[in-house]
């Protein structure tokens, strides 16, 4: 009996299956990943401080988000000076606290807003609160 | 003078060796730097700030839809039954940060109704998450 002789050398593997496979894993990735620009600003989930009723004292901002715009001391304010308000009022006092009273029709970008200015303004003390039914 | 042939490959497929580095590389960078989540299944879109810190690691991801929609790592819920889901959640990995996608025009009341039944599951700080401002 003759058994064949092994082949001298073997064969490259091909590598074209390969690169077919590389290409769509390749597609695949380049779909389903996302490239946003995300960041994250981090408050505190309303506790029982929402119901409390908050004392007034003098180091305490109260800045209401309405549907409409932004409300301090029953004055409807535009953008720019509530910022204005929130600068003078960090820089005016030792405790700043703030609190951000959202009414309910209010979208959620003012809010973030808000809380975006007194991140920049050194602003730690704030709350979100839901704006009591009259 | 006689200049020596340059040496003839045999396998024609060594022509394309440099396009498998390359797709290979473009593989890797899709793989490392992109993220792949599970996207809610209504559109949101993020509010813009200027400032805002990195954001954390597997964080547990709930969106809030233009309309109030609510979703739990990328399956809708109520708010009832997304209590429940974060506090067995929470139990399982404490302190795992959580993160809130609430849509730019989506209502405030919606959003602390959210935040509310968030606390209730025992959630102290939420993560909201913003896009840059100018980034779209």
């Amino acid at each position: 009996m003759q058994l064949e002789e092994p082949l001298r050398r073997r064969r490259r593997l091909s590598l074209t299956p390969l690169i077919d496979v590389v290409f769509i894993l390749l597609i695949f990735f380049m779909l389903a990943s996302t490239f946003t620009t995300e960041q994250i600003l981090t408050v505190e989930a309303p506790g029982e401080r929402v119901s409390a009723p908050s004392e007034e004292s003098p180091a305490l901002l109260r800045v209401q988000v309405a549907g409409s715009g932004f409300i301090i001391d029953e004055t409807p304010l535009s953008g720019t000076e509530v910022r204005e308000r929130l600068e003078r009022f960090a820089a005016e006092e030792d405790e700043p606290r703030l609190q951000i009273v959202a009414h309910a029709d209010a979208p959620v970008q003012p809010i973030v807003q808000v809380i975006d200015w007194s991140a920049a303004l050194g602003l730690d003390d704030v709350a979100l609160l839901r704006q009591e039914a009259p | 003078m006689k200049l020596p042939l340059p040496p003839s490959h045999k396998d024609p497929e060594e022509h394309i060796l440099p396009l498998i580095n390359i797709v290979f590389l473009l593989l890797i960078f899709f793989m490392v730097a992109g993220t792949l989540t599970a996207p809610p299944p209504f559109s949101v879109e993020l509010p813009a700030s200027e400032r805002g810190g990195e954001v954390a690691t597997e964080p547990l991801r709930i969106h809030l839809g233009r309309s109030g929609e609510i979703a739990l790592e990328g399956r809708e819920e109520g708010l009832t039954e997304l209590e429940e889901a974060v506090a067995k959640l929470l139990e399982e990995s404490p302190g795992r940060p959580v993160q809130v996608q609430a849509d730019r025009q989506a209502r405030a009341d919606a959003l602390l109704d959210l935040m509310d039944a968030l606390r209730a599951a025992g959630v102290e700080r939420i993560d909201l998450v913003t896009q840059r401002e100018g980034a779209r």
